[in-house]
């Protein structure tokens, strides 16, 4: 069966397990992100930046640099983003029940939609479940190489949303760009049609990029939100204090929700072609080789995490030469542009932070919904994920004690 | 006693104007009109500037450490 056969093709050939071959890895530009042209054609993958090499990379990369330069970061996390979360929450009722990642991707689809450049027409909370329904399925798109449908069926679905989201909301989002250019506006959508000519960009991939940036800031930011919460229920059964310590210290849900991302990567086993004959450490690898990097071997690593590496502790000590997330954000080339953004700067144990440090925005929401006294709500069952990236969530029953 | 001065440099061609530098190490790297990094080395410190480098998603960053004038040793 022509599914299988290229299931099976996609199981990697050799697997890398240590934080250091994997760190290695990443960091090696002989190894492509672009694994495989059947799942990125007709996918919303195709010659977006994530599959994109070397100049070509570097150039739509550097055009897209602009939506989160340093100031923007900055206005965002102590301006814009409070704001939003305040006004969003406002229409929840206090002890109703809520689905955490639905929730999640609402607070974050705004702020979201803002750097890619995609105007909303009211911005109410309807209007965000909505958008987040289109990115929902859209993710699966992203994560298509560990789907567990026929590959066939995703893209059809996909390519649906897709037609929802163009004439929804980026069609009118162009239209209002074209006709009225503002020139200080840094959007990635605005930067991509300044720079559509040089870049050699068609409408269709530009919407297809834009969509992209969209499902990586709220979709992936909505599942730590959710994997941070499902720890720290756990955690709070033996640290009753912990649920205060989110809700006072941002530093502390900060760290938390760096130790839940290095637990549970969005992404378990990232994958990658090699372009020529290179080595990974001391394995050789040939080319046109399939790798995989097992994130969360690397990531529970006891040499560099210790003997209870697998064991969720925000107040672990981790050396200055690792990151408390590991490397769930890759790194190298193909780092998330969005991490700091998401889950903000590296914590060092071994000194204080430099004033103009930023917690991200995944932190600021667990700290709000801690303060706002955050509990499971029971629930039947809940609905498969489609994908094998295990850490994700369809849906996460919660209430919440206080508006 | 021993002295070290450090410097770091910026690939222009490989910079992706991520920023990432100016956040972790403020005051030694700032982005030009282009939006691309460079070293100026006002703060001067060693461990941010590092974790700059080794944040770097283009490997843009090297560090160069330099003997000062004054320092003894061998020569």
């Amino acid at each position: 069966m022509k599914t299988a056969t290229l299931r099976a093709r996609f199981e990697p050939e050799i697997a890398f397990t240590t934080y250091d071959d994997v760190r290695a890895a990443l960091h090696n530009p002989d190894l492509s992100r672009s694994i495989s042209l059947a799942h990125e054609a007709g996918n919303i993958l195709e010659n977006v930046v994530m599959v994109l090499d070397r100049e070509q990379h570097r150039d739509r990369r550097r055009v897209e640099s602009a939506a989160f330069r340093p100031e923007t970061l900055i206005e965002i996390e102590r301006r814009i983003f409070p704001g939003l979360i305040h006004k969003t929450l406002a229409e929840l009722t206090a002890g109703e029940t809520a689905d955490l990642v639905e929730l999640g991707g609402v607070l974050t689809v705004g702020l979201s939609a803002r750097n890619a450049g995609i105007d909303l027409v009211n911005g109410g909370y309807e209007e965000k479940r909505h958008l987040v329904h289109y990115l929902d399925v859209i993710a699966r798109g992203v994560s298509i190489d560990a789907a567990t449908r026929r590959v066939e069926v995703v893209k059809a679905e996909v390519q649906q949303a897709l037609a929802g989201f163009r004439t929804d909301y980026f069609e009118p989002s162009v239209a209002r760009r074209r006709e009225a250019p503002v020139s200080d506006r840094s959007d990635v959508l605005t930067m991509l049609l300044l720079a559509q000519a040089e870049l050699k960009l068609s409408d269709e991939d530009i919407m297809r990029e834009t969509a992209f940036f969209l499902e990586a800031g709220s979709h992936s930011s909505a599942q730590t939100l959710t994997n941070t919460t499902h720890f720290l229920l756990e955690y709070s059964k033996i640290h009753p204090d912990a649920w205060h310590m989110v809700a006072e210290s941002r530093l502390f849900a900060q760290r938390c929700v760096h130790e839940s991302v290095r637990l549970r990567p969005t992404n378990t086993m990232i994958k990658r072609r090699a372009l020529r004959d290179t080595n990974v450490g001391s394995t050789p690898v040939i080319s046109g080789a399939l790798i995989g990097l097992d994130i969360v071997a690397a990531n529970s690593d006891v040499d560099v995490y210790g003997e209870r590496a697998a064991e969720f502790d925000p107040l672990r000590v981790v050396p200055p030469s690792a990151a408390r997330y590991g490397h769930s954000f890759g790194a190298g080339v193909h780092a998330c542009i969005g991490r700091t953004l998401a889950i903000g700067l590296p914590i060092r144990d071994d000194r204080e932070f430099a004033e103009g440090h930023l917690f991200g925005m995944v932190p600021l929401m667990l700290s709000v919904l801690a303060a706002r006294g955050i509990e499971p709500a029971p629930t039947a069952s809940v609905p498969e994920t489609g994908t094998r990236r295990w850490t994700r969530w369809h849906s996460y029953p919660i209430k919440l004690r206080r508006r | 006693m021993k002295q070290r001065s450090l410097r770091a440099t910026v690939d222009r061609e490989l910079c992706v104007k991520s920023g990432e530098c100016v956040l972790i190490a403020p005051g030694d790297f700032e982005l030009d009109a282009e939006g691309i990094s460079v070293f100026v080395g006002a703060i001067g410190d060693e461990a941010r500037i590092e974790e700059a480098m080794n944040n770097c998603p283009s490997h843009a960053i090297s560090i160069i450490r330099e003997r000062s004038a004054n320092e003894g040793g061998n020569q």
